[in-house]
């Protein structure tokens, strides 16, 4: 397992399409997290985030042969993940007519729960719902999961300059929301 | 305008707005074990695929090469180390093991033209007569010898 993880994307790529169930394995371990993130800035819900994610890594194992620079595998999958997150918004909605919540879900509850750490979550939650698609993914890919500007912007296609404005403004928007009742957010701007 | 110029930093650019913590909207946060669950039930879904995979890969040469180099690898590098080993005892003066037989005493070719000379047999008389055997003699000497 410690050799894996120092082995590059496209070598686990091409042995993922061998069958090789740890190659495979390492490349959901290091991408797990981002994929949740994508899916979760495009369903806005826990739940719906991970099916579309452990959907979309199927489906990258399904299609492996189509993408054709393994070398930039994240990018393709996040571009699979959003696609399985968008479809089943499109699927949802129509099952469905009440809005989804973005909120973790209530099967792990565990004792030490709060209700301050639970209205943390929600306001949290509604903040980052005020954003864009792009912002939200942007920012959770950095904030949440560690992504520098330099591989978001590889993995999303994007200039790095486009990356940081929209981190920029999407931490604006979400602080000034945060921001208690009466404060414009200016004290938090030093930071 | 007076907010933006007191927000900038000494490079002339706006320092950008302190992260966000995130941190609660992470499963793994109220489920220390989500992350582990996660990739197993990726995995356990992703099975039949790469089972399909494995069966379906053709065996092409780099794979037979590769397969080869695997054991192949390790056996040279243990015959180069036995041979070094020899080659070196050998060159240390002391006998190599193949050489502690003493030779088998080569067959002189006189040995196989002379019979019954390392037997201490005599030569005939007529041969080693100093020239005085007559042609009848030699010829009697060559056809009975």
């Amino acid at each position: 397992m410690g050799e894996l993880s120092e082995v590059g994307d496209s070598e686990l790529v091409r042995r993922s399409r061998r069958g090789e169930d740890v190659a495979f394995g390492e490349l959901v371990r290091r991408y797990a997290r981002a994929a949740y993130s994508v899916a979760l800035s495009v369903t806005g819900g826990h739940e719906d985030a991970e099916d579309a994610a452990q959907e979309a890594f199927v489906v990258a194992l399904d299609k492996l042969d189509e993408c054709r620079d393994p070398g930039r595998f994240a990018g393709w999958l996040l571009t699979i993940v959003r696609n399985r997150s968008r479809n089943l918004m499109c699927h949802e909605a129509l099952r469905k007519t009440e809005t989804i919540p973005f909120s973790l879900p209530s099967r792990a509850p565990g004792p030490e729960r709060s209700r301050e750490q639970a209205a943390l979550r929600d306001r949290l939650t509604k903040a980052v719902q005020q954003l864009s698609e792009v912002q939200r993914e942007v920012l959770l890919l950095h904030d949440l999961e560690g992504w520098k500007h330099r591989e978001i912007a590889e993995r999303l296609e994007m200039p790095p300059g486009t990356v940081r404005s929209h981190l920029h403004y999407a931490r604006k928007r979400v602080r000034s929301l945060l921001a208690p009742a009466g404060s414009d957010g200016r004290e938090e701007r030093t930071g | 305008m007076s907010e933006r110029r007191w927000s900038r930093d000494a490079s002339g650019r706006a320092p950008p707005p302190a992260p966000v913590d995130l941190e609660p909207l992470d499963p793994r946060c109220r489920d220390a074990g989500y992350w582990l669950r996660f990739e197993r039930r990726v995995m356990s879904a992703a099975l039949p695929g790469l089972a399909r995979r494995a069966r379906s890969t053709p065996t092409g040469v780099s794979d037979v090469v590769e397969a080869w180099s695997r054991l192949l690898v390790p056996v040279a590098a243990v015959a180069a180390g036995v041979g070094a080993f020899l080659v070196t005892e050998a060159t240390d003066g002391s006998v190599a093991p193949w050489r502690a037989v003493a030779p088998e005493p080569g067959v002189e070719v006189e040995a196989i033209l002379l019979p019954g000379e390392e037997d201490g047999g005599q030569v005939p008389a007529f041969l080693v007569s100093e020239g005085t055997a007559d042609e009848d003699v030699v010829q009697f000497a060559i056809e009975h010898f």
